[in-house]
Formats: structure tokens, C-alpha cells, sequence
């Protein structure tokens, strides 16, 4: 044993190249994308469908850079039981069949514990039926989609975030108290499907339950998912009457920018407003510096909060990418991981597919600093439903309080 | 006088007896013995002869079974347009099986159903043979069919927003007029432009054409749902080439007007036709047709649903073969059953006969052996009876004996008093009869003696007449004594015999 010592330490460099063979060695094959935490053999796996390609990429690379970073500050306190996490994310490109195949890959081959933090809805639609019948949890999905929030919730799937409904409800409400608006003074411009879809019945709800009778008179306009045909959709809008003077939004960035833009054109001014899965910061770089005061919804806190949470995001997201610029999906990825991640400590044992469902449903209340405390229960699978306002003003987007609707025009 | 034989039979031979049932035995016992291993010799040569036949039938059936499921696995794949390297020698070592069964079984009742089932699997292969090349083509086209599906739909995609965005463009400025005109209103009456309002009232043409386009959409969805050439040719000729004629003839540019969506939608239209009729496709309005061109997803339509008529077509005949295979198959299987049920019926007969043989033998063995233990018992009874009945006659004569014994001492002492009383007799006799004369002969003897010489010899001679007559007088005394005496011996010796 002592010659064997002898050996190496004479041979310092030799046990260094030793050291690195054995750990490419423990290294998973086939899982060595740059960004990724690779996954050693006794990590805990999870996995991640999303779009990391294509016009919507940017939702995807958010979300995964905000989870990896919550991966790695865990991994670097020593792990859940001292074992490393690691994250397998595959790309579905927005798409929903190729979502199932991911999920399968994930489940049957990789055998992850839990699949976090997918992105959209359509791709959630694929993805719920699969996790239901694998039992596996499907946690902090990135849509507020109501396919999501069941009632009862599904076992198996968990959410962070607040849902578009409440999104939009939000936006009605403060329209409502603080604008001085009148329910017919408000128009929808959604998507074609049920993204758009699920924001209107949220909208309609919220102006129902202020006293809207009849919900024809409200103006609503819808656009084909994957185009930018908004003409249509805002002609409905200009020749509605009484003219609209909020517009809420439920799209993605480019068809929304265009819209706004276009209807700047034609002399509609009307405020517009925008759910959180539109992306403040492209929709504001796709505006432009002109456009001044478009609203945005968030489902986490400004990035510039003073929340210990968004402090601990942006060390997070430094230490592992220093070259990231700090987003709201990255912060909701992160922010999602986080409560994941103190469910998981609570687990004693080995940490499988069922207790990590019941680690979060025994969360119960809990705070982050955030205005309400978060809660997670067996009949409450949505730990947040609060909403943050955002604005932006010349191509940035910054914190808004609801309050300050009464002093626009 | 049974028993009288048999007591004297048993009275002459038990040990004989016992000797001839020992070897009886022996030898029953002996040839028992040969009987049942030679029987269960034969039992088992029979069984394995059986055991090799039915493994002979059953490994030929499986071999043949699994040879067809193999082919018919084959087929579904090819039906399902799966291709598989075609393994002639797979056929043909078939078709080689099915000589071998017809060896195996050697039934000349069988040789129209193997007949049958080897034409059949000709005609499978046959089928497998045109079926590969089926599944060839198939490939070939059908997989084509979503991508240029793809393709097509996202020309109408592309359509659609086009004509969207112009009608939505088209929209807005009328709109934006509109706006004016209510604006223009609620500042107070004044003249409308009466030109703005013939505009506003003019019918929306990119709104037409969406909803040609619509049902061109609705048309193009429809294509892939049809099952039917004659339908499929109907859609095309009569349905979509009328509706591509309308919305042709409303994105037709008018003289000096210049609408860059409708020069985008025509060559969109053209992207549309070649992607659905294929590459030099041609619309033929009078005769009402649209000749196609080189792929394009209608030929390919086309294309998959006579294959899938061809299809159907094959696979009906497959399943009629595999239908006369199963039935064939199926006579054979039974008549092998039978042989096979026939040997066993045998093998348990042999079984069966083997075991009644041994009963009758045990049976006779049995009486044999019961026969002599009768005969045996009924000896010693006879022994035992024969014993019994000489103790009797033993005491019998023992009381005989007893009693001649007295009757003899009665009779010698009877003897003895007779005897003594003939010894008085003659001694009487001797002394009355014999001594008397043999006295007087002493006289005269005496008497002649003294007168001798004196006497004349006449005178003597009469003495000794006289004497010679008292001699025989005295002899006859004598003799009749010894008579007398033997006599009376006589009469001792008789009575002593009678004792």
C-alpha cells in the first residue's frame, strides 16, 4: 500500500490523467452538451422537454438556464444526499409529437425521477397523458395553460406559476379598479388555439364577475398560431364600437409586436397588455425604442426585486454561466427549481417518482418574500398565483404597480 | 368309492404330491416371469415405436406449423409494406416438409389433402413473390405521401395568410375610413364623400377568396380521406379544378392595377397545383380534367389506393390459400391423429390382452393350486380318518384277542379236563382193556411154559392160537387206543385253531 502511495505521489501527473480517465469514465455517454450538468452514474436525473430551436427557442434556452442554475447551486452545497442532480434536456422544437417522443426517451430510457420545467402549451397537452400514465411527476411546466390545473389536480403534475387565466383576470381586475375602465372598453387579441383560448375564458371571467352581462360585447380578436396575419384581427378592433381602450394580449412576441405596431398605425391607442408567456424582454426588443408602454405580466418577481430569492437567482445564474443575462424565464426556471429542490431535502430515503409527489404536496405553506406566502397541498398542485407587472418603456422592461394605471391615459 | 380311489390315491402319493405342486409352482412361476418381462418387452417396444411416430408427426406438424407462421409473419409484413430479404431456401425447404410429412405418414388417403397443401404453399409463395414486390412499390410511394402532404399544406398555410393579411390590409383601410368618417360625424354634420362610400360598399374581394380558399383547404384535407378512385377523380376534376378556376379568376389583376398579394397569390397557386398534380401537370377545361403531372401528392393518392385495392386483393387470396392450408392442413393433422390414436389403441389392447392373459393364467394357477389343496386336505382327512378307524379295530381285536385268550384258556383248561379224563380213559383202557389181557397172555405164557414137554403140541398149539388171538385182541386194543388218541389230538388241535 505504502509503495503504491510511493508510486503515485512520485507519479503526480500520472494519477491526475487517472483521476480524469475515471471521471470521463463515470460520465454518461452521449449527454456531453456544453451547457448541461452531465450526469455522473450516481446523479439524480431529471429531465426537460423544450423548445431550444426555432423562433421560440429563447423561452426554452430561459427556462433550462434557470434550472441548471438552481441545479448547480445545490450541486455545489453537496447534492440531496450527497448525490449530484443533473439535468437531461432535449429539444421538441415547439412541437408537440416530437415532445412525445422526448417524454418517452426521458421515462423509458433515461428512467429520469421527474420531468421539470417544459415550456408551452401545446406541448404540455402531448406531455400530461404520458405522465399520467407513467406516473411521473411533471413539475413548474412553463404555461399557465388550464390542461395543467385541473380540478382535481392530476397527481402527477405540478405547477409554479400562476396560470394565463389568472394573468389576464389580473389585468382585467386592475383595468376595472384603476383604470376606470368599463368592461366593453376592453379587447382581447388572442391566438387561435388553446394558449389564446384559456387568457380569453380567464379575461371574460374576471370582467363577468364585475358585472359583465353579456359577453358579446366584448371585442375579440384572434389571430393563426404561427403567423403574423394580425390585420384581420385588428380591423375587428378598429371598427369595434365603443373603441377598445385596453387591448390584452395572449400570443407570442412577433405576431403581438406587429399588432401593437400596426395598430399604433392606424391611430389606436389604446394601452396593450401582455401575458407573461409573450416574453418581456424580445417583445420589447421587437418593438423598439419608440414604443412606449406596453404592459407585460409576470409570474415572478421583477428582476430588479430586492427578494433574497432573485438575489440567490442572480449569484446562481452568474456562477453558472457568467456570460447569461439575467431573464424572466430564467428566473422562473430558477425560482421553480428552488421550492422542487426543498421538497426533495425533505425526503429521507431514496428519492423516487411518488415521494417526490408527495414531498411536494407535504410542502404545505411556505414564503419566499413574496406579497402572499406559496402553498402546496394535495387539492393545490399551483404553488403561486401571484402576479408582478411589468412595463416597457423604450425597448425595456421594467417594474410596474398596478396603480399607476390611474395616471395613464 | 371316490374316496375309496382317492383315499388310496392319497394314501399312496402325498409326498408326490407335494413335490409335483412344488414344481408346479416353479414352473408357473418361471414361465410367469417369462410372460411378463416378454410382455412388458412388447409393451414397450410397441411404446416407444408409438413415442418415435407421434415425435415423427409432431416435429413434422411443428416444423411445418412454424414454417407457415413464418410465412404468414412474412406476409403481414409485407402487407404492412415491410420488406424482408425473401429466403428462397425457406420456401423451398417448405414445399421439401411437406414431401417428408407425406413420406411420414405414408397414408394413400392422405395424398389428395397433401396434394392440395402443396399446391397451396406453391400459390402462397407465389403470393409472398408478388406481395414483396407490392410492399416495394408501397415503399416507394406511400411514404412520400406526408411530406408532400406537408408540403401542400403549408402552400395553403402560406395561402391562407396571404389572403389573410390582404383581406385584413383591405379591412383595416376601410376601417380606418370608416374610423374617419365617424370621426368627421361626431364633429358635426358635413358632406360624405359619396366615392369613399361606393368603396366601402364594394364587396371585399380577398374575402371571396378566402373563402374559396377555405374550401380549397377543406378540399385538399378531403383528398386523403377518400377510399375510392372514382371519388378521388370527381374531387379533382370536378371540385377542385372548378374552385381553382374561381379563385384564378378573382386573383386575376385587372388592367393597371397592381396588387403585389394577388401576384404572390398566383404564384402561391401555382406552387399549390404542382405540389398537388405533380411536376408538367396540365388543366385541361375542355374536357374538364386535370392531367396529371410527375409526382404530386394526388398521384400519390392515387397511387396508394390502387395499391391498397391491390393489396386487399392479394390479401384476400392469401387469406383464401391460408383458409384451403388450414383446411388441409387440418385433414392431415386429423388423419395423423388418428394413426397415432389407432397405435394407441393398439399399444393398450396389446396392454390390455396382456393383462387378461395374466388373470386367466393367475386364475387357472389359482384353481390349479386350490384343485391340489383340496386334494391335499381331502388325504390328510383321509389319513387322518384312516388312523382313527385302525385305532378302532386295533381295540376291537385287542378285545377279540382278550377275548380268545379267555375263550383258549377256557378251552385249554376245557382241554385239559377232556384230555385228563382221555388219559383216565386209556389209562383205564390200558389198564381194564390191556393189562387184563396182557395178564392173561402172562398166564397162558406161564401156563404153557409149565406145560411143556408134557402137553401135546395140538394141545399147545390152540394155547398159542389161543394166545396169537388175545396178542391181536390186545394190538386192536392198542390200535383203537392210538385211534382214540389221535382223534382226541385232532379234536385239541381243532379246538386250539378255533382259539
Amino acid at each position: 500500500m505504502q509503495i503504491l502511495i510511493h508510486l503515485l505521489q512520485s507519479n503526480f501527473r500520472l494519477m491526475l490523467q487517472l483521476i480524469l480517465l475515471l471521471t470521463m469514465l463515470a460520465v454518461y455517454p452521449g449527454n456531453t452538451r456544453a451547457q448541461d450538468i452531465p450526469c455522473l452514474h450516481n446523479s439524480y436525473v431529471f429531465g426537460m422537454s423544450t423548445v431550444l430551436s426555432g423562433p421560440a427557442a429563447h423561452l426554452g434556452t430561459n427556462m433550462r438556464n434557470g434550472v441548471l442554475a438552481a441545479f448547480k447551486e445545490i450541486n455545489l452545497q453537496g447534492g440531496i444526499q450527497g448525490r449530484s442532480l443533473c439535468l437531461i434536456a432535449l429539444d421538441d422544437a415547439y412541437e408537440p409529437e416530437k415532445t412525445v417522443a422526448n417524454m418517452h426517451r426521458l421515462i423509458e430510457q433515461e428512467n429520469v425521477l421527474a420531468i421539470i420545467g417544459n415550456v408551452g402549451t401545446p406541448t404540455a397537452i402531448a406531455a400530461v397523458p404520458i405522465v399520467n400514465r407513467s406516473h411521473i411527476p411533471f413539475y413548474g411546466a412553463f404555461t399557465g395553460a388550464g390542461i395543467l390545473r385541473r380540478i382535481p389536480p392530476d397527481r402527477y403534475v405540478i405547477n409554479y406559476r400562476a396560470s394565463y387565466a389568472e394573468e389576464t383576470a389580473a389585468m382585467v381586475q386592475a383595468l376595472l379598479t384603476y383604470g376606470k375602465l368599463k368592461p366593453n372598453e376592453i379587447a382581447f387579441f388572442t391566438q387561435r388555439d388553446a394558449y389564446g383560448d384559456a387568457g380569453f375564458v380567464g379575461g371574460i371571467a374576471a370582467l363577468m364577475k364585475n358585472g359583465l352581462k353579456d359577453e358579446t360585447q366584448i371585442t375579440h380578436a384572434r389571430y393563426e398560431r404561427n403567423s403574423l396575419a394580425v390585420e384581420n384581427g385588428l380591423a375587428d378592433i378598429l371598427l369595434a364600437n365603443p373603441k377598445p381602450k385596453a387591448v390584452i394580449i395572449v400570443g407570442t412576441y412577433a405576431p403581438s409586436a406587429k399588432f401593437i405596431r400596426l395598430a399604433r398605425n392606424y391611430g389606436l391607442h389604446s394601452l396593450f397588455l401582455n401575458v407573461s408567456f409573450v416574453g418581456a424582454a424580445p417583445l420589447a426588443q421587437a418593438l423598439g425604442e419608440k414604443e412606449d408602454g406596453v404592459i407585460v405580466t409576470q409570474v415572478v418577481p421583477h428582476l430588479e426585486s430586492t427578494l433574497p430569492i432573485v438575489q440567490n437567482f442572480h449569484k446562481a445564474l452568474h456562477r453558472y454561466n457568467r456570460f447569461l443575462s439575467p431573464t424572466y424565464g430564467a428566473l422562473e426556471g430558477y425560482i421553480a427549481s428552488h421550492i422542487f429542490l426543498q421538497a426533495l431535502k425533505t425526503i429521507k430515503g431514496e428519492i423516487a417518482r411518488e415521494s417526490i409527489i408527495e414531498a411536494l404536496e407535504n410542502m404545505g405553506e411556505f414564503d419566499l418574500g413574496f406579497a402572499s406566502p406559496l402553498q402546496l397541498t394535495q387539492k393545490e398542485h399551483q404553488a403561486s398565483h401571484q402576479i408582478w407587472p411589468t412595463i416597457i418603456r423604450q425597448g425595456q422592461v421594467h417594474p410596474f404597480v398596478w396603480e399607476h394605471l390611474r395616471r395613464m391615459p | 368309492m371316490k374316496n375309496q380311489f382317492s383315499g388310496k390315491k392319497s394314501k399312496g402319493n402325498p409326498i408326490k404330491l407335494v413335490w409335483l405342486i412344488t414344481l408346479l409352482s416353479f414352473s408357473v412361476g418361471v414361465f410367469m416371469v417369462y410372460f411378463i418381462w416378454s410382455t412388458l418387452t412388447d409393451i414397450r417396444t410397441e411404446r416407444e415405436n408409438l413415442f418415435e411416430l407421434k415425435q415423427n408427426f409432431i416435429s413434422t406438424q411443428t416444423t411445418l406449423e412454424s414454417g407457415l407462421a413464418k410465412q404468414k409473419s412474412e406476409l403481414t409484413d409485407l402487407l404492412e409494406a415491410k420488406l424482408n430479404i425473401n429466403n428462397q431456401i425457406e420456401d423451398l425447404r417448405l414445399i421439401n416438409l411437406i414431401r417428408d410429412y407425406r413420406r411420414a405418414v405414408s397414408d394413400p388417403d392422405l395424398f389428395p389433402a397433401f396434394q392440395e397443401l402443396e399446391r397451396n404453399i406453391n400459390s402462397l409463395l407465389i403470393i409472398k413473390n408478388k406481395l414483396t414486390w407490392w410492399a416495394g412499390a408501397y415503399q416507394r410511394t406511400v411514404p412520400r405521401i406526408p411530406e408532400a402532404r406537408k408540403e401542400a399544406e403549408s402552400i395553403l398555410e402560406r395561402i391562407s395568410e396571404t389572403v389573410d393579411r390582404a383581406e385584413g390590409q383591405q379591412r383595416l383601410n376601410r376601417a380606418a375610413k370608416i374610423n374617419e368618417i365617424r370621426q368627421n360625424i361626431s364633429q358635426g354634420p358635413k358632406q360624405i364623400d359619396i366615392t369613399v362610400l361606393d368603396e366601402l360598399m364594394t364587396p371585399n374581394d380577398f374575402s371571396i377568396i378566402r373563402r374559396d380558399i377555405t374550401d380549397l383547404v377543406q378540399l385538399s384535407e378531403r383528398l386523403h380521406a377518400i377510399s375510392d378512385a372514382d371519388n378521388l377523380a370527381d374531387l379533382k376534376d370536378n371540385k377542385i379544378r372548378t374552385l381553382l378556376g374561381r379563385v384564378r379568376l378573382n386573383t386575376q389583376l385587372s388592367e393597371g392595377e397592381r396588387s403585389t398579394e394577388k401576384s404572390e397569390l398566383n404564384s402561391l397557386l401555382d406552387e399549390y397545383e404542382t405540389a398537388m398534380f405533380g411536376q408538367g401537370y396540365s388543366i385541361d377545361d375542355d374536357h374538364q380534367t386535370i392531367i396529371l403531372g410527375y409526382d404530386g401528392v394526388y398521384g400519390l393518392i392515387l397511387d396508394q389506393l390502387k395499391m391498397e385495392k391491390e393489396k386487399s386483393a392479394l390479401q384476400d387470396e392469401a387469406d383464401s390459400i391460408y383458409y384451403r392450408i388450414e383446411a388441409a392442413l387440418e385433414e392431415v393433422r386429423g388423419r395423423t391423429n388418428t394413426i397415432t390414436q389407432q397405435e394407441v389403441i393398439k399399444v393398450e389392447k396389446a396392454l390390455g390382452q396382456s393383462w387378461r392373459t395374466m388373470v386367466i393364467i393367475w386364475i387357472v394357477t389359482s384353481l390349479i393350486y386350490a384343485m391340489l389343496a383340496y386334494e391335499i386336505i381331502m388325504a390328510a382327512r383321509q389319513q387322518i380318518k384312516a388312523i382313527e378307524d385302525s385305532n378302532v379295530e386295533l381295540g376291537a381285536m385287542a378285545d377279540e384277542l382278550r377275548k380268545s385268550e379267555e375263550r383258549l384258556h377256557r378251552l385249554s383248561s376245557d382241554l385239559f379236563a377232556v384230555q385228563e379224563k382221555e388219559r383216565k380213559r386209556i389209562s383205564f383202557e390200558l389198564h381194564d382193556e390191556l393189562g387184563q389181557s396182557m395178564a392173561a397172555l402172562k398166564l397162558q405164557v406161564g401156563s404153557i411154559a409149565r406145560r411143556l414137554g408134557s402137553v401135546k403140541q395140538e394141545e399147545l398149539k390152540s394155547v398159542c392160537e389161543e394166545m396169537r388171538n388175545n396178542i391181536n385182541q390186545i394190538i386192536e386194543n392198542v390200535r383203537r387206543l392210538a385211534r382214540e388218541l389221535f382223534l382226541m389230538i385232532l379234536v385239541y388241535r381243532q379246538q386250539l385253531n378255533t382259539l
